[in-house]
């Protein structure tokens, strides 16, 4: 059981990003500083294979069809304070240091990075083990779920998204068609 | 001169504006902030990939900018217009006591934020100060209310059942937002463990079908689409702007200006009686004045206190309507908590459109379950299958399986969140600052306040109960959360100028009418003697047109 400390009445209800777990991140913002825009050639390369092999398309819809590193670049940018980009840039870091057999995370093809990562998130995942380094994966995690499934594409492809229902209907058969439709709310 | 002047635009203070034009009075309605535009000037039309930064506030500006607002679950990038900026409009507080003031300054106030959750009071709440020797005895029962709390929901559109509880009296309902099969399975399975709890359907303000009046106004049938807070095109729920405010400007009665910050009212000795405010120009900081026969304070109970407090004349040296000394004193919010669980099985069903309510269990503390504190506290509870935006989520490794539970409905939770009432307690104050200002050169709002042990007590068992009835319906307790927050989180401030029969130790009348000053009228939660634990916002619009009926006919009758 998670017990919350600093509890809003309906944090449980805050908007995307915060429900995707960065608010560890927002809480310990202080003043601005200056930061460096966009990323390297380097980094963009590790966070596209990190996208794809943590949402892959194949025949479906996956992260590459909804540029999503394009969207978690610009939320560095506009959207992490200083401290929380050098977090999660530290998390892209951290996966590109991933080896196997001498060869490189992003260097290395879609197979072998799917099963870096998958070990890396099983390690990363015990984050009382793994401390800030864990935190700012599952920071880095939560935000690549948030931007994929706020993307059109997976909204309308991966999810049942209605900006307008038309009403409320209480009870619908769940069958093995049924999609989860959008928002923190369910 | 005006026949009445409105101070606020928001509520409380649309619904006398309203109430006063319909009753053919030349009302002004002074806003100290923006024109907001019905319609125009929302962003419910915003698809989720169009809000800027997944919704979110970039977190420099949220820390420089937002350091209080930011902490509300509701304000998101695509409402930022409708909160504040904390760094333009400054209050302080104790160091060890902090006050979380969550507020929107135009046109519509907060009338065009709130989550619109609308519960009658009962003779039980209007009695329980005088029974207990608590606070300031309210001078007026359920009886005087009821007439205008089904005149308020007739206009607003309330959706509810008709539950038949005495302790949360029934009204003029639209129908229900359904529960869900699993909502309705843990209600028959509570009910029949806790046959002294009811577990019914929310109340309200949507229009979850439309009436006449209503359609009159522009307004239509609610889409399920939980995306108020961006304000509604279609009118669907109700706020000033989609209701009070049309309805008073088709009088041809309304004048509104807005950027009009309202600094003191001014008292004429001679007349023994308001004669109007002073007012600062929010763009241009110029000072200019307005007359009226009678003036409606609803700025929202912590401004109407400082309002009060910077209105000191000869007459009225510590402030305005304050011969009591209890202006801006018996500041009281709802304390709140949650616990949330996840069940095994449970309907095989899932649910269309985005419900924008919830279910409700009222008070049943001290009603029909005895308790170790004073009052009690109402649940409101939902159930949902897994959201796919939290840690749980993350929790599903990587990859296609992720990606498979993310788009299947999953695990049935269920969210119970408890609102107590907070007892009224003098030391719990607002005062002004001596030396700090705001840009405009207005005195700051200096904001004392914190829970006791009543409220202590209370919610911690709010928690124990709620941890009870999910394991007790077969569900695990995943989220629990500290019994008390900081106060104001409750977004539910009230009491700083409150109704009483003794004027000795109150500041309105049953007509919230000021003891001191006969032409003047106080209707927002600055009016409340105690808080109840319900949702208070129906209450204050209840009083509110209860006292521009009353005003507007002691005007016509020359008593003021
Ligand atoms: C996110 C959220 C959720 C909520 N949920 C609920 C709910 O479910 N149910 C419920 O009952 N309540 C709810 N509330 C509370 C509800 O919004 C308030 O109780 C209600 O709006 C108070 O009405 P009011 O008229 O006193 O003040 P407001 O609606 O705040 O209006 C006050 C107006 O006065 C103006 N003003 C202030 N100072 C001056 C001045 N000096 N001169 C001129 N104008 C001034 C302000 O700009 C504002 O427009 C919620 C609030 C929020 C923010
Ligand atoms: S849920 Fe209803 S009230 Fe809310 S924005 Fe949608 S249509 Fe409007």
């Amino acid at each position: 059981m998670i017990r919350q400390s600093a509890f809003s009445r309906r944090e449980i209800l805050r908007n995307s990003l915060i429900s995707a777990g960065l608010v560890f991140a927002a809480s310990g913002c202080s003043e601005p500083q200056s930061k460096p825009l966009g990323l390297s050639e380097e980094r963009f390369a590790i966070l596209a294979a990190t996208s794809n092999a943590m949402l892959p398309g194949g025949d479906g819809t996956g992260a590459l069809d909804a540029g999503l590193p394009r969207i978690v670049v610009d939320l560095l940018d506009e959207w992490a304070s200083a401290q929380t980009r050098t977090g999660l840039v530290s998390a892209i870091d951290a996966i590109g240091a991933l080896h196997s057999a001498g060869v490189g995370f992003s260097l290395a093809d879609p197979t072998t990075q799917s099963r870096l990562l998958e070990t890396h998130d099983i390690d990363m995942m015990d984050i009382e083990k793994q401390g800030d380094e864990g935190r700012w994966y599952l920071a880095l995690k939560n935000l690549l779920i948030a931007g994929f499934y706020h993307s059109e594409i997976a909204l309308n492809r991966e999810l049942d998204w209605d900006h307008d229902p038309g009403g409320w209907t209480p009870s619908i058969p769940l069958t093995r068609a049924t999609r989860v439709q959008f928002w923190n709310r369910g | 001169m005006f026949d009445a002047l409105v101070i606020g635009s928001g509520m409380s203070g649309g619904i006398v504006a309203k109430e006063l034009c319909e009753r053919g009075l030349k009302t002004l309605l002074l806003e100290r902030g923006r024109h907001v535009e019905h319609g125009t000037d929302y962003t419910d039309w915003m698809e989720p990939w169009e809000r800027p930064h997944l919704d979110g506030i970039p977190e420099e500006e949220a820390a420089r900018d937002y350091p209080i607002q930011s902490n509300c679950y509701a304000m998101t990038s695509a409402t930022k217009q409708f909160w504040v900026k904390d760094s333009d409009h400054p209050y302080s507080t104790p160091e060890d006591r902090p006050f979380r003031w969550y507020r929107g300054f135009h046109l519509g106030g907060r009338s065009v934020t709130w989550h619109r959750q609308s519960y009658r009071l009962s003779q039980m709440d209007f009695e329980a100060n005088a029974r207990e020797g608590i606070g300031s005895e309210w001078p007026i029962g359920y009886d005087d209310l009821a007439p205008w709390y089904d005149h308020i929901e007739n206009f607003i559109g309330v959706a509810g059942a008709r539950d038949g509880i005495d302790t949360l009296p029934d009204g003029d309902f639209l129908p229900p937002f359904g529960m869900t099969d699993f909502e309705r399975e843990f209600a028959l399975k509570m009910k029949a463990a806790f046959p002294g709890r009811n577990f019914i359907h929310a109340r309200t303000a949507h229009l979850s079908e439309s009436r006449r009046h209503q359609e009159e106004l522009g307004r239509g049938r609610c889409q399920a689409r939980d995306i108020c807070q961006s304000g509604c095109s279609y009118g669907a729920y109700y706020s000033s702007l989609s209701g009070a405010l049309p309805a008073a400007e088709r009088t041809g009665n309304l004048t509104i200006v807005t950027d009009a910050i309202v600094d003191s009212i001014q008292y004429d000795p001679q007349a023994g009686r308001v004669s109007g405010v002073r007012v600062i120009d929010a763009k241009t900081k110029d000072a200019r004045s307005y007359e009226a026969r009678i003036v409606f304070c609803n700025a929202s109970t912590i401004p109407t206190a400082a309002i009060l407090l910077a209105s000191r004349s000869e007459a009225f040296p510590e402030g305005l309507a304050n011969r009591s000394g209890m202006v801006g004193r018996n500041l009281m919010d709802h304390p709140s908590t949650f616990v949330s669980g996840q069940f095994e099985g449970g309907p095989k069903t899932y649910y269309r459109g985005r419900r924008p309510t919830t279910c409700y269990t009222p008070r049943y503390r001290n009603v029909t379950e005895p308790a170790d504190f004073s009052r009690g506290f109402g649940i409101q509870w939902w159930g949902t299958r897994t959201p796919i935006l939290d840690n749980g989520l993350a929790q599903s490794g990587i990859g296609k399986g992720l990606m498979e539970k993310a788009r299947t409905p999953g695990a049935w939770r269920m969210v119970m969140v408890a609102f107590g009432e907070m007892l009224p307690n003098p030391k719990n104050r607002v005062t002004l600052h001596p030396t700090k200002k705001d840009k405009w050169g207005i005195a700051l709002p200096h904001i004392d306040c914190s829970y006791g042990s009543n409220e202590q007590q209370m919610m911690s068992t709010a928690i124990v109960d709620c941890r009870e009835m999910i394991e007790s319906a077969g569900g695990r307790v995943m989220i629990e959360s500290d019994p008390l927050a900081i106060p104001g989180e409750g977004i539910h401030e009230m009491g700083t100028a409150c109704m009483g029969k003794d004027p000795s130790k109150s500041v309105l009348n049953g007509f919230n009418q000021s003891h001191d000053v006969p032409n003047l009228f106080i209707s927002d939660g600055s009016a409340m003697a105690s808080s109840a634990c319900q949702n208070p916002s129906l209450t204050y619009m209840a009083m509110s047109a209860r006292a521009a009926d009353a005003a507007a006919g002691m005007l016509k009758a020359n008593l003021i």
